[in-house]
């Protein structure tokens, strides 16, 4: 038996590895890297030049992230509080949707969203795949990771730069 | 005699001036915390690119309250999450923990199965167990009953500090602090109900139910957890040292229930948890009683929180703990039959006020002060049951203060850290420690330096008036590198040497117990972690290995191999693994070696006891899980100890009880169904 534990670790060591996890990265750094990400993304270059709108869905301790991250760019961006989703989105150009949101919630939104042609952010990376959302991040080896959903971001409207693409991990891709 | 009074007048003036400075120490930390301006983690983020922001390590576990990463982190940590917990197919605390390199389990005495940790019986008092903030240690004996007992399905993830937490922690933080995190916190929303049936060859091993609800309006947050379950501790013949049996199939029942409940109003929050323990034994101390008995250990917490910011970067806790705690109690019909009828509760009311913010972009300082006051009360009616001069309740109190300051410099990180603590029973307790870490390219490095103490329960004090906290020197090296993005590999050197345990001893002719502090024991040794990540799935895997120290307490000891402790392995490797077939279908085999054990068994003509040695074991686990089966609904399949190994808990010290059966191969099958 011990051999046979001996190959077993041994065997072990030698598999190859290609990492990938969802784990939640923390909401302040999503705010920071939402905005980060905004500056590579082509259909916002114009909007970097007047002002940029976030609407938060029902989180105001994210919405203070926001904001605390949005003193530190060079472009305007104004962010709102969207307690229910009854709310029109079609001034909005980035909705960040909060991990927990429900899921007929989540569908109200995104049935705008994809109407009004607004990037949909999710904290949670676990649904925008199923849920048909365009951007999260997870926590790979201890740090942040992009999650792309091609096929939403299509719908939505959104081309990512190649930088973006380059560093995320891309899903649903379209031929 | 002269000497004597010369030094107890250093002591005292040494007190006079140590323990107002600590407190005042805290208070000018707490006035600084008003000048320190808003969090700069954001700043510090967005002056990055994001190839440099893709490259942050980010926060695994909390010191003080500062999140850092487990590299960063000035402890021996191990870190278990929920998805590791469901793929493994766990079916409680003690499959998880047994994973935690140097952790282990034995039997004490009457069907209690508690920890060990790093070759050491941590059981009593020793390791600390905190379930969403709240300590879980029973109060008279400082023990945590395992086996069965706490709801792994509720569980998001389980931080262990393996080594000292005594500065922050205190009381029962001695040799380790396993903090379990549930889902019943704020973030989770929906409904989630799972069930776990578990069968052995010829009878039901387990059966329970969780139901998990979430939900968030506005800013009011509202998350509760209940669980029930049963089980059997094994469906062997248990045999005593005198050759007596019984076949614990019917007389080694687990019952468990619990609620968790929060509510959370913007910084407002309340929680409650109820846990409702109980199990069936005939094993008794040494020899095996007529009838089965029952134990309970009942526990009633509620705790109420503010959180409030000072500037945005100081956070400012006050909080208020209640809690009754019924432990050991045995009042049914069979226990007052066997005359042992026992029923006791203990109250504890804790008001604290911690703290905790960034200085400045590198130095983070956290701290507190707590005051407890202990009340117990006998509840039996019989002259016998009684604390010491025959007072059906005695009342203590403690008081406390600690401070944690964790400094980056360019070329090391300082954490460091003091408590400082004042019974009113026992005296003072101070214990300071610091801690080194080295991050550099894909190494990094920790040294860990300090003193942790283990308080005397209420056991402990009424039943010894002159019982004092025993005080441990704990040392670890840890070296860490990065094989790859994705593979982590770590080595820790340890010493623990303790001094003055406070020992547990059982007349094995009168049954009476009594406490003492006498002599040192400890322990050194190796453990090794390698984690690796794949989308294939991942793999942990370690080794842990002891040896004791010389000089150890002979009550421990293995006869003729003083490197040894009964009861505990030198050498354990375990295998925590996953392999994803397709993106919905997983196989997780895990395994659990232990090297050879010593343990007693029997007594020879003479009624000596018998030493055994016990041949290495393997828990060999297999569970697939099949996520999705339907929408939302997940299935597992597993079976636990495949090679049927009959494993068996050793008590860890002579106390004349035989090895205790634990389940054997079993048959598991679970469902967990979301609704958002």
């Amino acid at each position: 038996m011990r051999k046979k534990i001996a190959i077993l670790f041994i065997i072990s060591l030698l598999l190859p590895v290609i990492v990938q996890g969802l784990d939640v990265i923390p909401e302040d750094m999503q705010a920071v890297l939402v905005l980060k990400i905004i500056s590579f993304t082509k259909n916002f270059e114009k909007l970097l030049k007047s002002e940029v709108t976030i609407g938060i869905f029902n989180n105001d301790e994210i919405l203070q992230h926001f904001y605390t991250a949005s003193k530190k760019v060079s472009f305007k961006i104004q962010l709102i509080s969207l307690p229910d989703t009854s709310i029109s989105i079609e001034k909005i150009n980035i909705l960040y949707i909060p991990k927990g949101t429900s899921q007929t919630n989540i569908e109200a939104l995104n049935k705008q969203a994809k109407k009004f042609k607004v990037l949909t952010v999710c904290g949670d990376p676990d649904v925008i795949l199923d849920r048909n959302l365009s951007l999260s991040f997870y926590v790979l080896n201890e740090s942040p990771k992009i999650l792309v959903n091609m096929k939403s971001s299509k719908e939505e409207g959104i081309s990512f730069s190649g930088k973006v693409l380059g560093l995320a991990d891309v899903r649903n891709i379209e031929k | 005699m002269v000497s004597e009074t010369w030094m107890s007048t250093l002591i005292c003036k040494i007190k006079k001036i140590v323990r107002p400075s600590i407190f005042f120490f805290l208070g000018i930390s707490a006035a600084f915390s008003l000048w320190a301006q808003e969090s700069r983690d954001i700043d510090k983020w967005m002056d990055m690119d994001l190839d440099q922001l893709s490259k942050v390590k980010l926060v695994s576990v909390s010191v003080g309250k500062k999140n850092v990463t487990i590299r960063e982190a000035p402890g021996i940590i191990s870190l278990i999450t929920s998805e590791e917990i469901r793929n493994s197919g766990a079916r409680d605390l003690i499959d998880v923990l047994r994973l935690v390199p140097g952790f282990d389990f034995n039997v004490d005495v009457e069907g209690a199965i508690g920890i060990g940790v790093r070759g050491n019986w941590a059981y009593e008092g020793k390791a600390m167990l905190l379930l969403d903030g709240q300590e879980m240690n029973e109060r008279q004996y400082a023990i945590i009953p395992f086996g069965a007992h706490f709801p792994i399905d509720q569980i998001d993830r389980v931080e262990i500090i393996r080594g000292p937490g005594s500065s922050v922690y205190g009381e029962f933080a001695e040799l380790a602090v396993i903090n379990i995190i549930t889902k019943n916190n704020p973030g989770s929303e929906g409904i989630t109900l799972s069930s776990t049936y578990g069968s052995m060859s010829d009878t039901e091993a387990r059966k329970n139910i969780n139901v998990m609800i979430g939900k968030k309006i506005k800013d009011f947050n509202m998350n509760l957890g209940v669980y029930a379950g049963d089980a059997k501790r094994s469906r062997l013949d248990y045999t005593d040292i005198y050759g007596d049996s019984y076949s614990m199939k019917d007389n080694s029942k687990i019952e468990a229930m619990s609620l968790n409940l929060n509510l959370q109003y913007k910084n407002l929050s309340t929680r409650f948890i109820m846990d409702k323990y109980r199990y069936m034994m005939r094993d008794g101390y040494d020899q095996v009683y007529e009838l089965p008995m029952k134990y309970t250990f009942n526990s009633y917490s509620l705790e109420t929180k503010y959180e409030t910011h000072v500037g945005k970067a100081f956070k400012l806790v006050p909080r208020i703990n209640v809690s009754s705690f019924y432990p050991w109690n045995s009042t049914d019909e069979n226990s007052q039959l066997l005359d042992h009828f026992y029923k006791v509760r203990v109250d504890r009311l804790k008001l604290s006020l911690q703290f905790s913010g960034d200085v400045t972009d590198n130095i983070f300082l956290s701290g507190g002060v707590m005051q407890n006051f202990d009340r117990g009360s006998i509840l039996g009616d019989t002259p016998e049951d009684s604390y010491f001069d025959g007072e059906k309740r005695v009342h203590f109190s403690n008081r406390a203060a600690f401070f944690q300051a964790f400094v980056k410099t360019p070329v090391i990180i300082i954490t460091t850290g003091l408590r400082y603590d004042h019974h009113n029973r026992y005296g003072d307790s101070m214990v300071p420690w610091v801690g080194l870490n080295k991050v550099y390219k894909k190494f990094y490095f920790k040294f860990l330096f300090g003193q942790t103490f283990r308080a005397p329960n209420i056991a402990n004090i009424t039943l010894s008036d002159s019982i004092k906290p025993e005080k441990s020197t704990e040392f670890d090296m840890e070296i860490g590198y990065e094989l790859s993005g994705s593979m982590i590999f770590s080595v820790n050197l340890f010493s623990t040497k303790i001094k003055d345990p406070i020992v547990f001893m059982v007349d094995p002719e009168t049954q009476e117990e009594s406490y003492t502090n006498f002599g040192k024991t400890g322990t050194w040794g190796i453990e090794a972690e390698w984690l690796c990540k794949g989308e294939w799935g991942y793999i942990n895997t370690n080794y842990s290995f002891y040896r004791a120290k010389k000089n150890g307490l002979d009550l421990v000891k293995v006869e003729g191999n003083p490197n040894l402790n009964l009861g505990s392995p030198a050498h354990k490797i375990t295998l925590n693994s996953s392999f994803n077939i397709t993106k919905k279908f997983s196989v997780n085999p895990s395994l659990v070696y232990y090297s050879k054990r010593f343990g007693y068994m029997s007594v020879d003509e003479n009624e000596e006891l018998v030493l055994e040695s016990f041949k290495p074991a393997t828990l060999v686990n297999l569970f697939i899980l099949y996520k999705n089966v339907i929408k939302n609904l997940d299935a597992g399949f597993g079976v636990y100890d495949v090679t049927r190994e009959n494993f068996r808990f050793l008590q860890p010290y002579k106390g004349y009880h035989a090895p205790l059966p634990a389940t054997t191969r079993e048959i598991l099958l679970n469902i967990r169904y979301h609704i958002q």
